[in-house]
């Protein structure tokens, strides 16, 4: 055993899980928890086991939630003519913090990749037609600004045209939330150039 | 750009070589062995961030050092100096790049800043080689003058191997392709009408100037040209979304083929340069001083594309070009050279091979190298 405690040696392994987390750093962390007052330690596993318990996927949206449907949803404040999708619930939060977007969400869970064997059944698709016929008149595909992103924009945008929605993408290039600034120069310059419009 | 002082360390077979090439030629004359490609390797680190041959960057490390340092200092043509320094870590192959002290985020950022027109032995393959060695050249020459060349040359990449899984994955699967093939088949074919039509753009703005340079180097005889050949339909001056239209033209023709073979069958990963010499092939009928004459004249030709793309001189850097030139068109390209406005450095192992040596100067300068080290050779 290359630790004096199996439940050490677990805790290390559990962290070192995690994306970007080392074995290295996996140990610092697990040596840190182990410093830490019992009731804070506790705090935390039942957070753990909280986010895992009570969140599901709202039926309508895909969003993580925990009531189904979501808030967004069901609130009456939202517009629900305009619909932006994304691939992943941080996109959603990335979203709601600019405060621009007053409309309901689709989250998509994902992005097609032949490579890594996601097709659209992989993706909320068949959820994302459910959607229509119904109120929504617009359809924002903010993807990421991927080859993967925008082969999915072309396959949503293919499926959903016939449906008779109006849609639109975020300008190609500048990564969602993103800043002009912040773009580097080839992005800023194809940005420029201009894509091929939908 | 130029060069105005070079230091290698622990480069190759250079332990400590300090070295200030001309404003003009630098001719760096020395046996075999002695070490005069590696210091044009050791420039192309500055300019394309990796060896211009070499895959391997660890390989670079003097043998039994653990890190190389090649230190530049680099004047630009409007005179704004920089300081450049590339650092390989043999062990763990780790390369870090700083411009100016502050160290290089992505190292792609590098290219396009410091241009180099390359020409080495290795390349006599852009003639008489496999199509994939014409293809590289073009998207060597295209990315360093176009950032959006070069992303969406890396896209078109990623979009190509999703694409060709997907038909590689119903082959097997004795299926119709995936519903979202299609999709697939939209982005590389946008794409890939960008690229191509970047790459007519250029060999059309090449052409001429190329088949001029060739003549002039090969005396009166021979006309050259160079064509660049892709997918059926496609024509000389369209725009891209005519050629995004041939294009995609030609994958649906080749799509029961396609299945068959589980790959992407038309796109500008199958296209191809062609060069003549009197309307023959030049890779079946050339010899090898006139094919090695087409290389020179293409790069020179690529060189001034380069300038105006750039806005920034290019360094030259010619490895070994005067050992299959006969003795007249060797004077011609060294005289050809002394009117380029700009730095050039060439290798011989004899000052006799370059056929008409310029006086020896501040600006024109012999420098021997012998045994990893480099020193100026008295008049
Ligand atoms: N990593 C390395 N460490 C030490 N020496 C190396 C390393 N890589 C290559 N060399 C040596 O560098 C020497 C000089 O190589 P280089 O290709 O620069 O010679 P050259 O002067 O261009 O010769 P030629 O006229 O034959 O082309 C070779 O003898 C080679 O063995
Ligand atoms: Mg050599
Ligand atoms: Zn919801």
């Amino acid at each position: 055993m290359l630790y004096t405690s199996e439940a050490l040696q677990q805790l290390v392994e559990e962290f070192a899980r995690l994306p970007g987390i080392g074995r290295k750093t996996a140990l610092r962390l697990s040596l840190f928890m182990l410093k830490r007052p019992r009731e804070d330690v506790v705090k935390m596993a039942r957070a753990l086991v909280d986010v895992k318990d009570r969140i599901t996927n709202c039926s309508v949206c895909c969003n993580i939630t925990e009531a189904d449907p979501c808030t967004i949803c069901t609130s009456a404040k939202r517009e629900r003519t305009t619909m932006c999708v994304v691939e992943e619930p941080s996109d959603v939060i990335a979203l709601e913090k600019t405060n621009e977007f007053r409309g309901l969400y689709h989250v998509l869970g994902g992005a097609l990749s032949p490579l890594d064997g996601i097709g659209p059944d992989d993706l909320k698709v068949r959820e994302l037609l459910a959607r229509f016929p119904g109120d929504i008149t617009e359809v924002i595909l903010a993807l990421n600004p991927t080859v993967e992103g925008e082969a999915t924009t072309i396959y949503l945008t293919r499926l959903l045209k016939p449906l008779g929605a109006k849609i639109s993408r975020l300008a190609r290039g500048i990564p969602v939330g993103g800043n002009l600034e912040f773009a580097d120069e080839a992005t800023l310059s194809r940005a420029l150039e201009g894509r091929i419009t939908l | 750009m130029r060069v105005r002082t070079l230091h290698l360390t622990a480069f190759r077979n250079h332990a400590d070589t300090a070295l200030q090439p001309g404003t003009g030629i630098t001719l760096l004359v020395g046996d075999n062995g002695q070490g005069k490609t590696n210091v044009l390797e050791a420039i192309s680190f500055l300019s394309l961030s990796k060896s211009f041959y070499a895959a391997n960057d660890a390989q670079a490390v003097m043998l039994g050092q653990d890190v190389l340092e090649i230190g530049a200092g680099i004047a630009h043509d409007a005179g704004r100096e920089f300081d450049v320094r590339v650092t390989v870590r043999a062990t763990s192959g780790d390369k870090a790049i700083r411009v100016n002290g502050s160290a290089l985020e992505k190292l792609s950022a590098l290219v396009g800043m410091f241009p180099a027109v390359i020409l080495s032995p290795e390349q006599g393959g852009i003639i008489a080689g496999a199509p994939a060695e014409r293809r590289k050249f073009l998207d060597v020459v295209l990315s360093q003058t176009s950032r959006s060349y070069l992303a969406d040359v890396m896209e078109y990449r990623r979009v190509l191997r999703q694409r060709n899984k997907l038909l590689l994955d119903a082959r097997l699967a004795g299926t119709p392709p995936a519903r979202e093939l299609p999709a697939w088949t939209d982005e590389l074919v946008g794409l890939g009408s960008r690229l191509i039509h970047m790459r007519e753009r250029f060999v059309d703005g090449v052409h001429t100037e190329f088949a001029e340079t060739y003549r002039a180097l090969a005396g009166t005889r021979g006309d050259a040209a160079v064509r660049y050949i892709t997918a059926d339909g496609i024509v000389h001056g369209m725009e891209t979304a005519e050629i995004a239209g041939c294009l995609r033209e030609a994958i649906a023709r080749r799509e029961a083929e396609e299945l068959r073979r589980g790959a992407t069958l038309a796109g500008p990963h199958r296209d191809d340069l062609a060069f003549e010499i009197d309307g023959r092939a030049a890779e079946r009928y050339a010899s090898q001083g006139e094919q090695k004459t087409l290389l020179i004249a293409l790069k020179l030709s690529e060189y001034r594309f380069v300038s105006v793309r750039c806005g920034e001189t290019p360094i030259l850097l010619l490895d070994d070009v005067f050992a299959e030139l006969d003795r007249h068109r060797a004077a011609r390209v060294m005289h050809m050279l002394r009117s380029t406005a700009g730095q050039c450095i060439i290798t011989a192992t004899d000052e006799a091979l370059i056929g008409e040596a310029p006086r020896w100067n501040n600006e024109h300068r012999r420098i021997i190298v012998d045994s990893g080290t480099c020193r100026e050779a008295s008049s």
